[in-house]
């Protein structure tokens, strides 16, 4: 019997029949990756889940001398049809790869596009501010900033061994510090070795950012939600 | 503006110490704590009824489970109860508006409030979107001339029962071999109150499976603690916090491995008391009261009061918490709280508590002896004046409330009124041994 690592537990019913894409690619290049992402709805007694698909991820990445400029558009469907757009710029940090330099997120519902939540951001000297809907806010950052976005591309290259902390601005909104980046362990998913970072802290229930052998960041995984990478483009 | 605008945030099964203000230092939670900072924390309030879909119906009708017709999540509101939007928007100026998670059983939310999000069985995919609107609906209505009353709907930490496998083995348990600092057990947990219903889910967990299970509800806690710092903090800079009430409770506690039990649903603390908090900048004085027994239907009466509505009819148990948060002196109050469920009913005072089940055990604590409920008193004859008491007010509660009669195809809604009600009007039932 197959062992699914704890990792992979909530997508276990999509992994036999998984096939990442062809494309291989530096994730140091321009590129798109799109996941698509997967509501965890049941596991049946023989390991296997049902998984309900319920959005996709765009992320694209364009290199730049010093960092990154990505662009991404989620969209979801939870209790409202969610659509996340953002920019965001980072440099290039040696501790988890790259790290927030600044940001845009515009977040809306499809039924109500005039209705729309605003967060602009600047990570400078150790410090966070943010702007927009929800006001005006500073934050100490003395550790390097990234996010769910981010983190597939950051970490593709970290050949070391890592236990960093760092501060997670979920969703480009939610401002987390005392985080900690773990890694990589060498996990085996239907004959296939793969390496898996760890993602702990404050307000967050493990995160895996799970890389194939051409580390690809093929599978995310949340605690309910996960993305499994569907299509890789150059750009 | 006259009236401040009402915020009324709500999670869901969180045990009423998981909050790091109140001690805990296994969870973090810098925003719970600056409502904390900044209000009135009621430490003796309580559910009126430990699940979901009746604690809620009280929070919007003012009425308890066997008024309001939910006993239990299956089981439908009265139709012809007004509800806290309806009446709001009848009888003031308020804009009444909903996002997130509502789970009143046989009501349409939309029939009620202006929803601005809708609801998700699962909080990872609810509760951000639910904040994020609110936040939205608060800076796009800042310079309105009406008031708004805002009841936002979070859904965590009651997902941690998927994430350890209580109803799937999506347990994510993927830390091994480094797992944190995981949280010591309760000091009650050697005393298993596990109902069987657990036992075929639960009752193979190992210790640490128990400790990785609080860990897990206490990070859920913090992520919606993080949503309800993005409401904060938009009331903050949008210039309303001074001119907002902040209602933040829960709809019932967790387990987390109190009497080694997960969920909710009975009458021991962990499921039963919940953490309420009422701030106002400026308006409301900081403080704790530990001394009065607040129930879940006196938020609804607090609401409608500083509405300057006319308290929801009929509502025989509810009282406004507003004498307290204006320091009155001399302010009437009941001696006991009163909780019920499908299956039990419970009363505490400020020293005991008394939980008769429908099916004739007793059970009785001593929390002044005995905080963690270890010790099942009701077999001992020393303790018959308590429970003489607790009939007495019982009996009491049975002549005051007049219990739902709408149609009912389980029989359970007429049992509870034809005979838990009888027995307690008649203080039958208080001599049988249950628990540990």
């Amino acid at each position: 019997m197959n062992i699914i690592p704890a990792e992979l537990n909530a997508i276990a019913g999509q992994l036999q029949n998984y096939d990442a894409p062809n494309q291989t690619v530096q994730l140091d290049s321009n590129c798109k990756l799109t996941y698509e992402i997967l509501q965890w709805a049941k596991t049946h007694p023989d390991g296997l889940t049902d998984d309900r698909p319920i959005g996709t991820v765009e992320i694209s990445r364009y290199n730049k001398e010093n960092g990154a400029e990505y662009q991404i558009v989620e969209k979801r469907n939870g209790g409202g049809r969610e659509i996340y757009e953002a920019n965001v710029t980072t440099a290039r940090d040696e501790r988890i790869g790259e790290s927030i330099t600044n940001w845009k997120l515009d977040w809306y519902q499809a039924e109500t596009p005039d209705k729309r939540l605003l967060v602009n951001g600047t990570v400078r000297e150790a410090t966070i501010e943010m702007n927009g809907t929800v006001g005006k806010k500073h934050l100490s950052a003395d550790t390097p900033t990234s996010c769910q976005w981010i983190l597939p591309f950051a970490l593709a290259n970290q050949t070391a061994p890592m236990d960093e902390a760092f501060t997670s601005i979920d969703e480009l909104t939610y401002c987390k510090t005392d985080q900690l980046l773990h890694g990589s362990e060498q996990i085996k998913s239907n004959g296939q070795s793969l390496f898996s970072f760890r993602h702990t802290g404050y307000g967050t229930l493990p995160i895996h950012y799970v890389f194939d052998s051409q580390r690809r960041s093929i599978f995310v995984t949340f605690t309910l939600l996960s993305w499994i990478l569907r299509d890789i483009e150059l750009i | 503006m006259s009236q401040p605008n009402i915020v009324f945030i709500h999670t869901d099964q969180q045990h009423h110490l998981a909050i790091s203000a109140y001690g805990n230092s296994d969870v973090s939670t810098p925003n719970m704590d600056r409502l904390i900072a900044e209000g009135v924390s009621f430490r003796q309030s309580y559910s009126a009824n430990p699940v979901c879909c009746p604690a809620r119906a009280s929070w919007y009708t003012g009425r308890m489970s066997v008024e309001h017709g939910v006993i239990s999540n299956p089981f439908p509101i009265d139709p012809d109860l007004p509800d806290l939007g309806q009446w709001l928007t009848k009888h003031t100026d308020y804009n009444c508006v909903y996002s997130g998670k509502w789970h009143v059983t046989g009501r349409d939310v939309a029939n009620s409030f202006d929803v601005i999000y809708d609801r998700h069985p699962y909080g990872e995919l609810q509760d951000s979107g639910a904040a994020r609107a609110a936040a939205q609906y608060i800076a796009e209505h800042a310079n309105d001339t009406r008031p708004f009353f805002l009841s936002v709907g979070l859904l965590n930490p009651h997902d941690c029962c998927y994430v350890c496998g209580v109803n799937g083995p999506v347990g994510k348990y993927g830390m091994e071999p480094q797992l944190p600092d995981l949280p010591d057990l309760p000091g009650n947990f050697e005393i298993s109150l596990m109902p069987p219903n657990q036992r075929h889910r639960v009752g193979h967990w190992s210790e640490t499976d128990w400790r990785y299970y609080i860990y897990q509800c206490y990070r859920m806690v913090e992520t919606v603690d993080a949503q309800i710092g993005l409401i904060y903090d938009t009331l903050e800079s949008n210039g309303l916090i001074e001119n907002t009430l902040i209602i933040f409770t829960a709809d019932h506690g967790e387990g987390s491995g109190h009497h080694r039990r997960v969920l909710k649903g009975f009458f021991e603390e962990e499921a039963w008391a919940v953490p309420l908090v009422i701030s106002q900048r400026g308006s409301i004085p900081n403080g704790q009261n530990d001394s009065h027994f607040i129930s879940g239907v006196d938020i609804p009466a607090t609401i409608c009061d500083y509405a300057d509505a006319p308290p929801l009819p009929d509502t025989t148990y509810a009282n406004s918490l507003r004498p307290f948060l204006e320091e009155h002196d001399d302010i009437t109050w009941r001696e006991s709280v009163i909780g019920e469920n499908a299956s039990a009913i419970a009363i505490r005072d400020d020293q005991y508590k008394s939980i008769l089940y429908d099916s004739g055990q007793h059970t009785l604590y001593d929390l002044s002896n005995d905080p963690l409920e270890k010790r099942n008193l009701a077999p001992d004859p020393d303790f018959d004046d308590v429970k003489h008491k607790h009939a007495t007010h019982l009996a009491e509660y049975a002549n005051t409330v007049t219990p739902y009669s709408g149609p009912d195809k389980t029989g359970e809604r007429d049992r509870i009124r034809e005979e838990r009600m009888a027995n307690l009007k008649q203080g039958k039932g208080w001599t049988e041994e249950v628990g540990s």
